[in-house]
């Protein structure tokens, strides 16, 4: 055998092993009810939710709780299937939070809550309509 | 209607149409009679194109600097208190500015090669720059054509950008302020670190249009020498743009690190590794004359590359899964189009010439230095490989729903040990190979036995390793692997340079870099694999019931003037501070007090501060009043004292507050401080009860037993107002080695007593003057007390960190050597 067929033998094992670890590794966007159907078939592997956080008619969040020292907070989030759901995350409230249009977070169900490992926000380029200070 | 937009928007469209006659006449250029007529009216079109492209640029300065925020651009990234250097960098915090950032650069290449001597390689290479501004200038245009929108000007008024209410009641309203740059962003590493990336993306440009010049013109030999040039100038420049990112993220963004495996870094670390593997395939081409279709392959793909991470982080399709990609300016589809059509031009161009492309069907030698540089070179493919093609998942995503089916996979939720643990194992090999490859390109012809030359560095690298590894201890398999082939990198590419050292009068600039690089590895694994928290809670004390454990666990709460060890050190919390324009030092935040009718804040004593005397009463002006800075005294066994004032900056415009670290360099290791949490502004204060005292003026009494003294008493309204009487007194207050001032005011009006107290926030004291005796001359003052401020600090130690910075710039120093010597070639090189 030549050495370049080697190389590629070697070269196309390779990518093929990393092409099967990156699904191996690779978590998956669900809803809350998946989730919890996941957890419920004993699959506790970390997920990725995509959603919004709760806001009424005015546009005022609702069910945000920071803690004292804003070191951990606690929000509802729902869905892209319009479930609602509590979400606590044991870190500071990220940058521009409160403004995102979009957010996912990426955790697990921890008996019956809902415990966010990390969260990754799409925010509108900086202020939309109607949000001129004055 | 001649204004700043209209002509700033004409300016855009004129640079694009100047791009389509400069591509257009240079292409004519090619096949024309007249070449050098054409080549003249080519270059004249590039210089308007250039002129009107600069135009741009100054229109969006002026609106920013002006502080016209009707409109967007400056409304959206500028405010009228940024400092002018952050009003630069608010240029580029918006897409557009960015885009304009790359075709400026792209425009100062195009000088460069407009003056040369004209060829049939500059003429090419303007033709492809030509397309290239084309598309780019296109994504600035702002311009509706049958229902498409094409481009996002950045001339746009905020009346057209934003429907809100008040441009109903008032359509010529314009706002007080912009809505300022992001906070994150400000930080002089933002003003210098985007220019530089974007000058590297404009480098990259080079050596693809000298490969894709070769390919049309059927030239495979005569594009090596400038594109292998143009290669190390753009490794460099590119990689001083990252590493800039780098350091940027670790001084202010808190987690602590410099690299986070982000969409956004990997985009531009795949096209680096690539450029360097493109690098050394020209390397193996110039030398053997082979290897074109692998060189031109690359150099293509570096580009591309950059056209895809460009693509990737400008269309949105990140949103999920990063945290800092731009938002989607609708520009998805251009991106597409630009992207597809280079993918699809170099294809064709591949496919039409590649039978003629010259290619040896030689067999490489095992022990060949050319076949490791081959072996090296896949490495670094597999290596971007494995860092592109996760990163890549939401693409995957987006085109299975593009055809109808539906696919939910995401990103890998450890993305920080998913690509470390890979990228280590790559790494070592890179290396390892780096160490061999080098040997035998210099040394492996001269008749030795190949064993031998291989011996010293080995076991060298057995000793140096194991031994690190023993006493570190390093406990980890793969952080032993790369320790050890780190080691038998600098040893056998350092046998190298002392082999040149002792005979000839001659360096190897490769050995170099790859030094550098070994050692940047040996940084990175120490600091990342072994940084330590050495703030420690070791009190037994839970901080607060409602912390998270790991914020109880991991972190130190300093009373104000307290002492605590922290690691080796003795440490103390000195206070709260604030930056005055013009002045080096820091001010106490207990000597200035906030006049909210003038929005200006005012001394409470006089005082001596950067070689400046300052006197009570004088305006002081704060280079940002919501930055605040946690003075924090640290001395080691040794008595050796240094300072850290870590940052908290609070964002009026979002609520949110930004924690950035300050870091203590040692030359074995880092100090990492950042604050967790301080006390709360907005919260409410809970006062002890309160206490009461009768004093004289001039007459020593203790406070909640601080030593105090009222010094003045002052008249505060005029005498106009007869029926308000209102007093201030300034009581001076030593504690902590200086003095605090106290003024707190007594008001009589219409019959009414209205306190107003003031507040020693070091001391966590509240004073009244609650009475004024005249007969026997007596203030009676009430005071109230509370905990003493405190702070909660992260103290992070990251070993050796130096060695990353340091490899970095030995990394840099051979490629700039490596340049010097492809000018000037050395007559016993090879």
């Amino acid at each position: 055998m030549k050495n370049s067929d080697a190389i590629s033998i070697v070269f196309i094992s390779i990518i093929v092993i990393i092409i099967i670890t990156t699904f191996g590794d690779a978590s998956t966007y669900v809803s809350f009810s998946e989730a919890k159907s996941m957890l419920n078939a004993g699959n506790t592997s970390k997920i990725h939710v995509v959603g919004k956080l709760n806001k009424n008619e005015k546009n005022e969040i609702q069910g945000l709780t920071n803690s004292e020292n804003r070191l951990s907070f606690s929000f509802d989030m729902i869905d892209e299937k319009g479930i609602k759901e509590k979400i606590f995350y044991d870190e500071p409230m990220p940058f521009d939070f409160l403004l995102s249009e979009q957010i996912v977070v990426i955790g697990s169900y921890n008996s019956e809550r809902f415990v966010a490992n990390k969260i990754l926000l799409k925010c509108p380029s900086k202020y939309t309509e109607n949000n001129i200070k004055m | 209607m001649f204004t700043v937009g209209n002509i700033g928007h004409f300016f855009v469209v004129a640079s694009f149409v100047f791009s389509l006659v400069f591509f257009i006449s240079f292409l004519i250029s090619e096949k024309s009679k007249n070449k050098i007529e054409w080549f003249k009216f080519a270059s004249l079109s590039f210089y308007i194109h250039a002129l009107f492209v600069v135009g741009v640029i100054s229109a969006i300065y002026y609106l920013i600097i002006n502080n016209k925020f009707e409109y967007y651009y400056a409304f959206q990234h500028s405010s009228k208190s940024l400092p002018i250097y952050f009003k630069i960098s608010s240029f580029w915090e918006g897409q557009e500015g960015s885009f304009l950032l790359w075709i400026f650069w792209n425009v100062v290449i195009g000088f460069v090669f407009i003056n040369k001597p004209i060829s049939k390689w500059t003429t090419s290479i303007m033709v492809v720059l030509g397309v290239i501004q084309l598309f780019l200038t296109s994504m600035v245009l702002g311009v509706v054509l049958f229902d498409i929108k094409i481009g996002s000007s950045p001339f746009i008024l905020l009346k057209d950008a934003i429907s809100a209410p008040i441009f109903q009641l008032n359509p010529s309203f314009v706002p007080e302020d912009g809505t300022g740059l992001n906070p994150l962003l400000q930080n002089y590493w933002m003003v210098i670190h985007p220019p530089t990336l974007f000058l590297g993306f404009a480098v990259c440009v080079i050596p693809f249009s000298y490969a894709i010049s070769s390919l049309r013109l059927g030239d495979y030999t005569g594009w090596i020498k400038p594109a292998k040039k143009s290669l190390i100038i753009s490794t460099i420049i590119l990689g001083i743009g990252i590493m800039m990112g780098a350091y940027w993220a670790y001084e202010t963004l808190n987690f602590g690190g410099y690299w986070n495996w982000d969409p956004v870094e990997n985009a531009v670390y795949v096209p680096w590794l690539f450029l360097v593997a493109s690098f050394h395939s020209i390397v193996l081409t110039q030398k053997n004359k082979d290897n074109y279709k692998l060189s031109l392959i690359l150099s293509i793909l570096s580009f591309i590359l950059i056209l895809y991470s460009t693509f990737l982080t400008r269309s949105g399709i990140l949103g999920d899964s990063s945290v800092h990609s731009f938002t989607d300016l609708g520009l998805s589809g251009q991106l597409l189009l630009f992207l597809l059509s280079f993918i699809l031009i170099s294809i064709y161009l591949l496919f039409k010439r590649w039978n003629e492309i010259p290619s040896s069907k030689k067999e490489k030698r095992k022990y060949s230095a050319e076949f490791w540089l081959f072996i090296g070179i896949f490495t670094l493919l597999l290596m971007s490989f494995q860092v592109i093609f996760p990163t890549s998942i939401p693409v995957y995503n987006a085109i299975i729903e593009f055809f109808g089916g539906f696919s939910n996979i995401a990103p890998p939720v450890e993305k920080e040990l998913f690509y470390s643990n890979a990228q280590i194992w790559f790494a070592s090999i890179i290396a390892v190979i780096s160490g061999i490859a080098q040997v035998l390109w210099w040394r492996g012809k001269r008749g030795k036995q190949i064993i031998s030359l291989f011996s010293r560095p080995l076991i060298l690298s057995m000793i140096t390793s194991s031994s690190i590894i023993l006493l570190y201890p390093v406990n980890n398999i793969s952080y032993m692997v790369l320790l050890f082939c780190s080691c038998f990198s600098i040893f056998s590419n350092g046998s190298v340079l002392l082999y040149f050292f002792k005979s000839k009068n001659f360096v190897s600039s490769a050995s170099i870099s790859h030094v550098g690089l070994a050692t940047m590895l040996i940084g990175i694994l120490f600091s990342s694999g072994y940084s330590s928290i050495v703030s420690k809670n070791y009190t037994g004390l839970v901080w607060n019931n409602d912390f998270p454990d790991e914020v109880n666990q991991n972190n130190m709460l300093l009373f104000i003037n307290e002492n605590r060890n922290i690691g080796n050190y003795k440490v103390s919390y000195l206070g709260e501070r604030k930056k005055i324009v013009g002045s080096s030092e820091m001010i106490n935040n207990n000597h200035i007090e906030y006049v909210p009718i003038l929005d200006k804040f005012i001394l409470k004593k006089n005082l001596f501060l950067g070689k400046k005397n300052y006197n009570e009463n004088d305006t002081i002006e704060l280079e940002n009043k919501n930055i605040s800075f946690f003075e924090i005294e640290f001395s080691d066994e040794n008595n050796n004292v240094f300072t850290l004032y870590p940052k908290v900056q609070m964002d009026p415009n979002s609520d949110m507050i930004v924690f950035s670290p300050d870091v203590e360099n040692n030359i074995t290791e880092d100090l990492y401080v950042h604050v967790r949490t301080f006390p709360d502004p907005e919260q409410e204060i809970i006062w002890r009860d309160k206490d009461s005292l009768l004093v004289k003026m001039n007459e020593t009494f203790f406070l909640n037993d601080y030593v105090s003294v009222v010094e003045k008493v002052i008249r505060k309204n005029d005498v106009n107002t007869n029926n308000r009487f209102e007093v201030e007194i300034s009581i001076k207050v030593l504690a902590n080695n200086q003095e605090y001032i106290a003024r707190p005011v007594y008001i009589i009006e219409d019959n009414k007593v209205g306190l107003i107290p003031d507040i020693i926030d070091d001391l966590g004291i509240k004073i009244y003057l609650s009475e004024i005796i005249p007969e026997t001359q007596n203030f009676k003052i009430i005071f109230q007390t509370t905990q003493k401020n405190w702070v909660i600090i992260e103290a992070v130690q990251k070993p050796f960190i130096n060695l990353l910075w340091l490899g970095f710039f030995i990394l840099l120093l051979g490629l700039i050597l490596a340049l010097f010597k492809t000018k000037k070639r050395f007559i016993n090189a090879i």
